[in-house]
């Protein structure tokens, strides 16, 4: 007898749903501080070409369009996993991790998606609206097919950001106390939010290598708008699917890892 | 077949010491000193169908991570453990649909949300059909009395309102076999006895296992014929709960009432005073010698009334603990570094 | 005195057993400086001007970094969620009953957690500020350097009274801890840590510019990088005292009215 996922999905995000209008307070405050946010961002945005027309040969509605597509990603990052990868390490602390393992169904799906922040979805509009507009601006000429391979690398980009924290997230095994998680989600977004040419030089180099090739968050967002503004490789793309399929199997391998060391805290 | 059956098991941890101070906190910066802890050190028992069993023994002597390695959430250093057949730390969904965890301290609802919530996420989780569900529902809301509470956000709730919840939890996938770990911890007498009541009922009339630890020695009293008494990670009684007076009671009570008002003048010559209200006397004397003590005191003195009492097990039981306790006070502390 | 000291050093030992998460959020620390640098030389090759908002390259490079100095004594994590906590969780009561002030309690404890950053970052900042050597502006002279320390300490008190100000709205809101994300998102653009205030357009800087965030950190940063007369620096550190005590008196009358209220409703 198979535990019906889609089913416990649903029940999940009803769940989530039914909690998040209990404190519609907290709801609103959440919404406002991320629209704030990508606010504050296209002022910076609208700051830097008042100064230049082009930032290492990205226009301003070549890069608005990077801005939206990178919106789309953390949006959706954050509406579904954020919250279900900072939620592991309390589990840890306080042993509540017990009654997930205890329950009849896959403990990783149990962990990945429990929760969903609504608040956090107020950005993919945004995102979407921002990279219409940018399209438009720029006079973009998209394609049926360009623009499906677009979501489905968005897709791609999410699962290996998820796969990423995830791992990083089960290090509270080990670690009991850590707290970083929201820093480094903060820091992998200051990184991939650029345009990736600009990483140049020693620094910008070794920053650029990491990104990619160890830590592959650079690509996220730069990957899906190159494909619908700019231009792309084939090679390079089959690569970064290939790579977030690798990291998914990871995370499994990782969380059965962590799962034997697992302590379980009394109280 | 035995429904749990645990052979030679052990679970040893490796805990970082953390020393006192500022000068050594820093040190431990850049070097950290361990220790191995044994918190299960050699335990085999087996649990028939339907038993019900209670685990004694003091804080840190390894009954929560017996019951944890029971439950697969933490693996064991060696040793074989099956519960209906199954490898717990294997995990097996078919394993985890038929048992049930319950830890007295932690709490698996939905903190937010009406119990209900809950109830309804786990029926599909444990995949219960939708008329079985509402059955068992229904049963055990009406067993513990909490139909009207169960729209009420879990945070509203009173602890004992909370505890039963949680229990009705456990129990709505029907499971074969039941840990609970400090079921009634800091709930009221009322709702202890409630609980207590409900979990016999229970287990009378559908023959689950249940293995139980608890602090408090009515639960246990009321809800177990037999007993493991578990110390320093070592299995020291399995048996009957009465039998553990026989066993470890180092001592019994002597009540004496004497006539003419003719005491012995130094009391303490025969045993430890407890008691000492004219013309009566009660003595606590070594088991060994009370045969020689009580035909000492009736030779000597006129002896109205004589009753040889055996201490109640709570007492036996905390004694028995307090003297390892004593021992090894340093495991212990040792103990609850690895749950902090 | 001495019971203030007693909590700076348990707390001290008690920061320094957590080593893992601390050496990594101060290395972490620095990327999103390295990033924004590194989109910086992007614009000023693109821009055809060689000064941005008053600042050549090398001068903005410096600003990130010692905006980052700044930051440290400025900055308060943690500091109003704890204080909102205490007050909603029931914790404050424990403090009022011992004879030992609540703020001061907490401004020793932040004593501390500043003084252990301070040391353990020693190393990384060196580091950075030693590659980093051309850019900056060199060694202030004995004038500027007693500037420099002063404004920091005023940094430090404006941050302390901000932050504690918000922890104690707790005493009126329930929702101080979704509140304080979306503060800290605007205080980020307001204090200049995104970009120098200079970039503003001329009205929305002289309205940023007033408020007590640009006084926390923009101000500093610029005495720091020495582009600021000595006459400025002394006008600044005044207008900081200013609002140190303005801020300060606030709290304080918000601690006592929202102590009255606590014991009015018992929490």
């Amino acid at each position: 007898m198979r535990p019906r996922y889609s089913r416990i999905l649903l029940r999940f995000w009803k769940n989530c749903l039914l909690r998040e209008m209990t404190f519609r307070g907290h709801f609103i405050l959440r919404v406002f501080g991320e629209v704030g946010w990508v606010f504050l961002l296209l002022v910076f945005i609208e700051v830097i070409f008042s100064k230049t027309s082009h930032v290492r040969g990205w226009s301003e509605p070549q890069y608005l369009f990077l801005m939206g597509t990178h919106m789309l990603v953390t949006s959706l990052f954050e509406t579904l996993f954020f919250e279900n990868c900072w939620r592991i390490s309390d589990l840890v602390r306080k042993g509540d991790l017990d009654f997930v393992l205890v329950k009849p169904a896959n403990t990783q799906f149990l962990l990945t998606f429990e929760r969903i922040d609504f608040a956090s979805l107020a950005n993919l509009p945004v995102g979407i609206a921002l990279c219409t507009y940018a399209a438009i601006q720029g006079g973009f000429t998209i394609t049926f097919g360009h623009s499906v391979l677009f979501v489905l690398l968005i897709g791609t980009g999410v699962c290996m950001l998820y796969a990423m924290l995830f791992m990083f997230a089960l290090t509270s095994v080990w670690l009991i106390r850590q707290t970083g998680l929201d820093a480094l989600w903060f820091y992998a977004m200051s990184l991939s939010r650029y345009p990736a040419e600009i990483y140049r030089g020693f620094a910008g180099g070794t920053l650029w290598f990491v990104c990619v090739f160890v830590v592959p968050v650079l690509m996220v967002a730069n990957l899906p708008a190159n494909v619908m503004v700019r231009t792309f490789t084939t090679p390079f793309i089959i690569n970064f699917i290939v790579a977030a399929a690798v990291l998914l199997i990871l995370s499994n391998i990782a969380l059965r890892w962590a799962l034997r060391s697992y302590r379980s805290a009394s109280s | 077949m035995a429904e749990i059956h645990v052979r030679d098991l052990h679970k040893n941890y490796r805990v970082h010491v953390k020393p006192a101070g500022l000068g050594a906190s820093v040190k431990s910066l850049f070097h950290r000193t361990y220790k191995e802890v044994q918190a299960v050190d050699g335990i085999s028992f087996e649990i028939e169908p339907g038993e019900m069993v209670g685990f004694l023994g003091p804080n840190g002597a390894g009954k929560t991570t017996t019951l944890k390695m029971l439950s697969g959430l933490i693996y064991p250093s060696s040793g074989s453990v099956s519960v209906m057949g199954f490898v717990p730390w294997q995990r097996k969904n078919e394993y985890r649909r038929q048992f049930a965890l319950l830890m007295g301290q932690k709490n698996q609802l939905w903190w937010d949300l009406p119990a209900n919530e809950s109830f309804r996420l786990h029926k599909e989780i444990y995949h219960i059909e939708d008329d079985l569900f509402k059955r068992v529902h229904g049963e055990l809301t009406e067993l513990l009395e909490v139909e009207n509470l169960l729209d009420q956000p879990v945070r509203e709730l009173s602890l004992g309102e909370r505890m039963k919840m949680e229990l009705i939890a456990a129990l709505l996938h029907s499971p074969r076999v039941l840990f609970l770990d400090e079921p009634t911890i800091g709930l009221d007498v009322v709702a202890q006895t409630n609980i207590r009541h409900c979990l016999q009922q229970y287990n009378q009339e559908r023959q689950v296992t249940i293995l139980l630890t608890s602090h408090y020695m009515r639960d246990i009293e009321a809800l177990c014929d037999r007993v493991l008494v578990i110390d320093h990670g070592r299995l020291v009684h399995d048996g009957l709960l009465r039998d553990i007076t026989e066993r470890f009671a180092t001592h019994k009570l002597l009540q004496l009432r004497f006539q003419n008002g003719r005491m012995p003048e130094r009391p303490e010559e025969f045993g430890e005073v407890t008691d000492l209200t004219p013309p009566r006397l009660t003595l606590r004397v070594p088991r060994e010698q009370v045969p020689q003590c009580v035909s000492h005191l009736l030779d000597c003195y006129d002896v109205d009334d004589i009753a040889i009492e055996d201490p109640s097990i709570e007492n036996v039981i905390s004694a028995l603990f307090r003297q390892t306790a004593e021992q090894a006070s340093d495991d212990v502390v040792v103990a609850e570094t690895m749950n902090g | 005195m001495g019971k203030y000291f007693v909590v700076f050093r348990v707390s001290l030992a008690e920061r320094m057993v957590y080593r893992a998460d601390f050496f990594m959020s101060t290395f972490l620390r620095f990327i999103p400086i390295i990033t924004t640098i590194l989109l910086w030389r992007a614009i000023y090759d693109g821009a055809d001007q060689t000064e941005i908002g008053g600042l050549h390259y090398e001068q903005m490079v410096s600003y990130y970094l010692l905006i980052m100095i700044v930051r440290a004594f400025g900055s308060m994590p943690k500091l109003a969620t704890s204080i909102a906590l205490a007050i909603r969780e029931g914790e404050l009561r424990k403090y009022i009953l011992q004879p030992i002030d609540y703020l001061t309690y907490m401004l020793t404890l932040r004593c501390a957690h500043k003084l252990v950053y301070f040391v353990m970052s020693a190393i990384p900042y060196t580091l950075i500020f030693w590659i980093c050597a051309d850019y900056l502006p060199g060694w202030p002279g004995p004038m500027m350097f007693c500037l420099s320390v002063l404004t920091l300490t005023m940094t430090f008190c404006i941050g302390f009274a901000i932050n504690s100000l918000i922890g104690l709205l707790g005493f009126w809101f329930l929702e101080v801890a979704t509140f304080i994300h979306a503060f800290m998102t605007l205080q980020y653009f307001l204090s200049g840590h995104m970009f120098p205030l200079s970039l503003l357009p001329k009205s929305v800087e002289q309205v940023v510019t007033w408020l007590p965030f640009a006084y926390e950190t923009y101000y500093p940063t610029l005495i720091l990088l020495q582009k600021v007369s000595v006459d400025e620096a002394l006008r600044i550190i005044a207008v900081q005292f200013v609002w140190g005590v303005v801020v300060g008196g606030i709290c304080l009358v918000a601690w006592k009215r929202g102590l009255h209220r606590y014991a009015a409703f018992g929490g």
